[in-house]
């Protein structure tokens, strides 16, 4: 699939959506329409994803008032609860986030930009950059020891992607040294 | 596919040459080149191999250089280094530039030659080819490490006051301010887009992206970090909340959401709300204010009526019952009650461990403290009937160990109620399941921003700028 954008130039419809997310507001009516479905939906993609209904339950109500998303369809909320304080008057500047009980101790984007590689305790997450969506997890494959990923790097052509990472000292190991895994990358252009 | 696990002597940032056929690990200190069959090329140290600071490293065409500044001969020295790995020496210094500034941490943008220095809260953009200062962050706002030029050259982005991302955008003469980002979680790290559209950035709690022109004027200043506190009024019509150890309390009706405050000159460590009195304390006495129709402290608020002074020195964590008659506190592992009339320590105990929070029940029959163990997994729950007749007052202490996934929700709510069960949990959950998706910058660690009063849910904390109020419908 590809989308024809503006001045007749044809981009894949991930770039489409990207530039479409960093437009600013009030270019036009339905630049603005497009521009906010889109970012409604990044910004509530985990939910949605997990739960269609919830876009009535939860994502119309957290919307902002003043998003046209919530203007065309705030009506058609239907949620179990009511806030009465605590909805930004507009979209921040925050587009995606992912928060968890997991430390991130590093991140790195893929040279074509689509992609982030992020090291959580023990593995490697690789997500999606519009939606921070996990694609795909990589392992350290340190047989019988635990190692804490540590600053990854992806190679000019997105191919490769590197991870140093320090082994975790166990009982009755020497102490190991740190090391570097190069990894075949599986997320091309 | 694991292609390679190369041992190494130290931990380190990855570049790879254009053709991809080696790898660079680049130390504190230094280099260690690779091939990807784990032979190693190479390796030496930047120049001078003491007091340098690495501001940039790229690869341009077949090479890969650093730029690295230095103290020599009491100036501050910025070097570009070319790594030659078949050549000696390996390292050549191919450009040079005195800086008329101090050494302060450093960045540097290859596309523009542009670096950045910062000075406790100030930053200096300049051009390091003629020395001109492009931008001179020393006004109202504070700038902060880390710093990042984007890739384009064409923006500069460093920590901000508040931990915002203040963007600067460069011009024909100089760099201004294009915008401040909030971000939703905290961060400590950053980088940009290779398109330098987007901003990234994470720490242990997550990882969030910013987009810069996706910000349509808002822009708000944090409070300083400090919890909040909360009381509600009986009938549920008004709540009071007020930050930790700030001075000001504020009055929001539930109906339509309308704020009122009031300042109270003492440093406040918990609120209550009795009847139509509202009860404050600073740790060492507790005054009280007459609440008029509508929940808003009475004429008196200015003075209030100081009821009791505490004789014992209050620690943390801290409690004070429902009905303000008395107060829970620890001093390390040692929780005590302390009656605010007779003013007398009613009793104590000694928990097994760090003590994270205490709670009484909303009759003021018991009092709940959660405990980590000693050995640092888990956490247990103790439960102790007050008995205000006897001395010691602490009676029947049941023990519970708390499962990975407990929070105080799962302690203190029945599966009746709506609660927040999991630790971090993005659901409020009822008997009828998920009724409601909680944003990431909204869920709460174990429950200890969550305070509930019947169907209302408070979400507390320095990360707000104020208290997200949710009243659910049964």
């Amino acid at each position: 699939m590809r989308c024809v954008y503006s001045d007749s130039l044809i981009v894949d419809p991930l770039t489409f959506m990207q530039c479409q997310i960093q437009v600013p507001i009030n270019v036009n009516p339905l630049f603005n329409t497009t521009s906010d479905c889109l970012r409604f939906v990044t910004e509530f993609f985990e939910v949605i994803s997990q739960s269609a209904p919830h876009i009535y339950y939860s994502a119309l109500l957290l919307a902002p008032p003043s998003s046209v998303v919530h203007r065309l369809y705030g009506q058609l909320c239907s949620p179990a609860a009511r806030i009465v304080n605590g909805i930004p008057d507009s979209w921040d500047s925050c587009t995606a986030s992912h928060g968890g009980i997991t430390r991130v101790s590093h991140a790195a984007w893929s040279p074509c930009g689509k992609f982030i590689a992020v090291c959580f305790e023990g593995r490697i997450g690789i997500q999606d950059s519009t939606t921070l969506e996990r694609v795909s997890d990589l392992r350290l494959p340190t047989g019988h020891m635990k190692a804490i990923p540590q600053l990854l790097a992806f190679s000019p052509d997105g191919h490769l992607l590197t991870c140093t990472y320090h082994p975790v000292i166990e009982p009755n190991l020497s102490v190991p040294f740190p090391n570097i895994f190069v990894h075949t990358h599986l997320y091309t252009d | 596919m694991v292609i390679k696990d190369i041992a190494t002597w130290e931990l380190g940032e990855v570049v790879f040459s254009r053709d991809q056929s080696t790898i660079t690990l680049i130390t504190r200190i230094g280099f260690h080149m690779y091939g990807l069959n784990g032979e190693q090329i190479c390796e030496g140290e930047l120049l001078p191999s003491s007091n340098n600071q690495l501001g940039a490293h790229w690869v341009d065409g077949e090479s890969l250089l650093f730029a690295v500044s230095s103290k020599a001969d009491g100036e501050l020295m910025i070097s570009i280094q070319k790594l030659q790995p078949t050549m000696d020496p390996l390292l050549l210094v191919t450009e040079s530039f005195i800086i008329p500034f101090q050494n302060g941490e450093f960045c540097f943008s290859p596309v523009s030659f542009h670096a950045a220095f910062f000075y406790g809260t100030k930053a200096v953009v300049l051009n390091v080819r003629d020395s001109k200062v492009l931008f001179h962050g020393d006004g109202v706002q504070s700038y902060y490490s880390p710093g990042h030029f984007s890739p384009d050259g064409c923006f500069f982005a460093c920590r901000t006051s508040g931990g915002s991302i203040c963007i600067l955008e460069k011009t024909s003469r100089s760099y201004v301010p294009r915008s401040n980002l909030t971000p939703q979680l905290s961060w400590d790290k950053f980088s940009w887009s290779p398109t330098s559209t987007s901003i990234l950035c994470w720490d242990r709690n997550g990882i969030q992206l910013l987009h810069p022109d996706n910000c349509y004027g808002l822009t708000f200043t944090r409070p300083p970090y400090r919890e909040h506190l909360v009381a509600y009024t009986v009938d549920q019509t008004h709540i009071a909340t007020a930050h930790q150890r700030n001075t000001v309390i504020t009055f929001t009706s539930l109906s339509d959401a309308t704020q009122q405050t009031v300042t109270i000159n003492i440093p406040i460590r918990d609120i209550k709300i009795v009847d139509s009195t509202i009860f404050v304390t600073d740790g060492t006495r507790l005054i009280s204010w007459y609440l008029t129709t509508g929940g808003q402290a009475g004429s008196g608020c200015n003075t209030g009526r100081e009821n009791k002074v505490f004789s014992v020195h209050t620690g943390e964590p801290f409690a004070l019952s429902n009905n303000c008659s008395q107060i829970g506190f620890t001093i390390k592992q040692t929780v005590f009650l302390y009656d605010i009339k007779t003013q007398k320590v009613l009793g104590d105990f000694m928990a097994d461990g760090h003590i994270y929070h205490i709670q009484f029940s909303s009759d003021g029959s018991l009092m709940w403290s959660v405990v980590e163990n000693t050995n640092g997994k888990g956490f247990k729950c103790y439960c102790m009937e007050l008995e205000r007749e006897q001395n010691p007052c602490f009676a029947n202490m049941t023990i519970v160990d708390l499962k990975d996934d407990w929070s105080l929700d799962s302690l203190f709510r029945s599966p009746q109620e709506c609660r927040i069960i999991g630790n971090g949990s993005e659901w409020v959950s009822d008997p009828r399941g998920n009724i409601l998706w909680l944003p990431p910058n909204w869920r709460v660690g174990r429950g200890w921003s969550a305070r509930w009063d019947g169907n209302f849910l408070t979400l507390l904390g320095g990360h707000h700028p104020e208290p997200i109020i949710i009243e659910f419908q049964l």
